[in-house]
């Protein structure tokens, strides 16, 4: 290809990538650099004045952002821990050798919770932890409740966003399911026959075949997994709204609120920079994986 | 080309160039009032288009365009709107965000509309919504509504009660005479559930006023509820949750969902509750038996006022127009047409004077609270009254955890009003 042609050829490909990268410029990179922006300004729509880093310095002083990102962290990790735990298992369950159809049916079955929008997910865990709901009723049924006494779990505030990340946990177990169940099936049989041949116990095949072969899906579920949590608004802002005293609050709804009620644009804005930095990095481990990967 | 040919040719581009330049208003163009409002899913598209066709009829220079959203989200839609520049004229708006919207100039004060108006214009339109922001008028309200009493009538004649109670203690008397846990029969609705922390509105503040206390000081600029009388409303209020024990559980996830609800399975003998509370418990259960009653009195009588309001916006592409439609509106023929179409408690006098109106037996509590001392809107005075909702909700769901005293509570929820009403 003379130099002439390549130049061409260059030309072209830009050509073609052109509106797709200023489609990404103008819906991504363009807001990215007005939410930076804003984080150094204070901003309520009617003046708009800088103030520097002086945002930041406010959110670190405050107790509430401090507060408010532990308990980001725990719902987090709990969520994505527990998927992990859940999905794990019912994907061994689900690779045993059982019928076909009856191991298509409960896949089917199990997948469910994935399916409802997390507002749905969370209304209808409103409703179950209600003080007179079904979880109490159960309890009660039980024996492990008195009947004249109730627990008010999304009320208290030692319960509310345990019962949060409870509905979370509940949603997002199917994702793990399926993709470590992919992952499961993918392991080839004659593997597992030259360990019987071994004489390994279930024990140490799971330890040292199973585990080994998942490690690659489960990186990449838990690092996915833990970007969507940490950013996750619809459970707790349906569930609780943040509350009681502030007990289930997490960043998203903590940004929101101080942007569209507090109308502090500027102080929200700081607040999204500082989670955009902690997503990003678990971003940059994401992205480098998968370039590796792909070389 | 001919003379004619050419003659033709300069004719066709000057008419083309008048036509493209010419002003968008012409002789005999009407005017567009677009109304932004979360009515018509409530009320339903046919009340909203007879009120379309009456106005217009009325006023046939002005086309009325009605823009709708649903409630939910509808306060950051207009914030959003108005960022954009693309504000509708005439917006509604909640009580809690006038001052919120007139601060960062989104709305158009009346005051100059409002004073070539007739006396009796003003004298129909209740007290509480003649309430100014910075000293201006900003909005005119279509419906309104104060809280008032309702009591489930069965579970007060099986418990031998006669009527509605008149004072606190009577209120805490049938409240600890009626609750019977083991059947699941509870006084009272306390609803302390923080979002939307509009709870304040039933449980809190005509608490306060009717303790003797005050929500603001205007004159001050400052925070008034942390008074003796504060205090002593958020005790009597906390002991009927954490000593009496009359409340019905849940009382920190509770919300207005879940009151109606709860006050609408018929094992709920009272709830603090607007006029819109009647509709809504014809939906949820049309063979409950209850009734309704002014609030029981404190030290004195109070209730909070709350209703939708409409507003004329900066951003108005015809100012006049837009104020012609919200003049009409809360004007007698507008708003008893609204009023009789949406069952909504009228935001003028004289149509809550109007036989159609006195027929409704169960929203007469209402008028005789409305004609109460300290029928008031706190709201109006607030400079951001969802944060400030917000910020007495948790201090008081800090009162009944008890994490602090009431006096610490309303101290500390002071504090923080403070800061905001001195921006």
């Amino acid at each position: 290809m003379t130099l002439r042609h390549r130049f061409r050829h260059e030309v072209q490909a830009y050509g073609f990538l052109g509106p797709a990268l200023l489609l990404l410029g103008l819906l991504m990179v363009y807001p990215l650099l007005q939410v930076l922006r804003m984080s150094l300004y204070e901003v309520n729509l009617r003046k708009e004045v800088w103030v520097g880093l002086g945002n930041y310095t406010a959110l670190l002083r405050t107790a509430l952002f401090w507060q408010v990102l532990w308990q980001t962290t725990l719902f987090t990790v709990g969520s994505v821990v527990m998927h992990l735990v859940i999905g794990m298992g019912l994907a061994l369950l689900l690779h045993t050798k059982i019928n076909v159809r009856i191991r298509n049916f409960l896949r089917g079955l199990l997948i469910i919770p994935w399916l409802f929008a997390p507002t749905v997910a969370g209304m209808i865990w409103v409703l179950m932890l209600a003080p007179f709901g079904v979880l109490n009723g159960l309890l009660t049924t039980l024996g492990l409740l008195d009947p004249n006494a109730t627990i008010n779990w999304l009320g208290s505030p030692q319960t509310s966003l345990l019962s949060v990340t409870a509905m979370n946990i509940w949603r997002a177990f199917p994702f793990f399911m399926v993709m470590l169940l992919a992952g499961l099936q993918a392991i080839p049989e004659d593997v597992y026959e030259a360990a019987d041949i071994d004489g390994t116990t279930a024990r140490q095949k799971f330890w040292y075949i199973t585990l080994p072969a998942l490690r690659g899906i489960i990186l990449t579920v838990v690092l996915l997994d833990s970007i969507w949590t940490f950013r996750a608004f619809d459970p707790v802002y349906v569930m609780t709204g943040g509350g009681p005293i502030n007990s289930s609050q997490v960043l998203a709804t903590v940004i929101y609120f101080d942007a569209f009620q507090k109308l502090q644009f500027g102080y929200a804005s700081a607040e999204a920079v500082i989670m955009f930095l902690i997503l990003f990095a678990f971003s940059v481990v994401y992205v480098r994986r998968a370039v590796r990967e792909i070389a | 080309m001919s003379r004619v040919a050419r003659f033709l040719t300069v004719l066709t581009l000057a008419v083309a160039v008048v036509v493209a330049f010419a002003p968008a208003s012409q002789a005999g163009q009407k005017a567009e009032v677009r109304w932004f409002q979360w009515k018509t899913t409530e009320v339903g598209e046919k009340l909203m288009n007879e009120l379309k066709a009456a106005f217009e009829k009325e006023h046939p220079d002005i086309t009325l365009t009605l823009v709708d959203n649903p409630f939910q989200g509808f306060h950051d839609k207009a914030l959003t709107l108005f960022q954009a520049q693309k504000l509708a004229d005439v917006l509604m708006v909640q009580v809690d965000w006038v001052a919120e919207f007139a601060d960062v100039g989104m709305l158009e004060p009346l005051d100059a509309w409002l004073a070539k108006e007739p006396k009796e214009f003003l004298d129909n339109i209740p007290e509480a919504f003649q309430q100014r922001w910075r000293g201006k008028q900003y909005y005119l309200p279509l419906h309104s509504g104060c809280v008032a009493l309702y009591w489930n009538t069965e579970i007060f004649k099986n418990a031998g009660i006669a009527g509605p109670p008149k004072t606190w203690d009577e209120y805490v008397q049938i409240a600890k005479k009626v609750t019977n846990p083991e059947k699941k029969i509870f006084a009272t609705t306390a609803t302390l559930q923080i979002e939307p922390p509009t709870n304040m509105t039933y449980d809190i503040y005509p608490l306060i006023l009717q303790a003797g206390g005050d929500i603001l000081d205007s004159k001050a600029n400052k925070a008034a509820f942390n008074s003796p009388a504060g205090v002593k409303a958020i005790e009597w209020y906390v002991d009927l949750i954490n000593k009496h024990k009359v409340a019905v559980p849940g009382v920190l996830s509770n919300g207005e969902k879940e009151k109606r609800a709860n006050f609408g399975t018929g094992n709920i003998a009272m709830m603090f509750e607007g006029p819109w509370g009647v509709a809504i418990q014809k939906g949820l259960n049309k063979d409950l038996k209850y009734d309704t009653a002014p609030l029981p009195k404190g030290m004195t009588s109070g209730t909070v006022v709350r209703g939708s309001l409409n507003t004329v916006t900066t951003q108005a592409q015809n100012k006049e127009a837009a104020w012609k439609f919200v003049r009409w509106i809360t004007g007698p023929v507008g708003n008893e047409m609204w009023a009789k179409g949406s069952g909504d408690f009228p935001a003028r006098k004289d149509v809550a004077e109007k036989p159609f109106f006195r027929e409704n037996k169960l929203l007469q509590a209402f008028v005789q609270q409305m004609q109460l001392p300290n029928a008031r809107s706190p709201f109006l005075g607030m400079p951001n009254a969802v944060q400030m909702n917000k910020i007495m909700t948790t201090e008081v769901q800090n009162v009944v955890q008890g994490k602090k005293n009431a006096k610490q509570g309303l101290d500390d929820a002071a504090a923080e009003w403070n800061k905001i009403l001195a921006k």
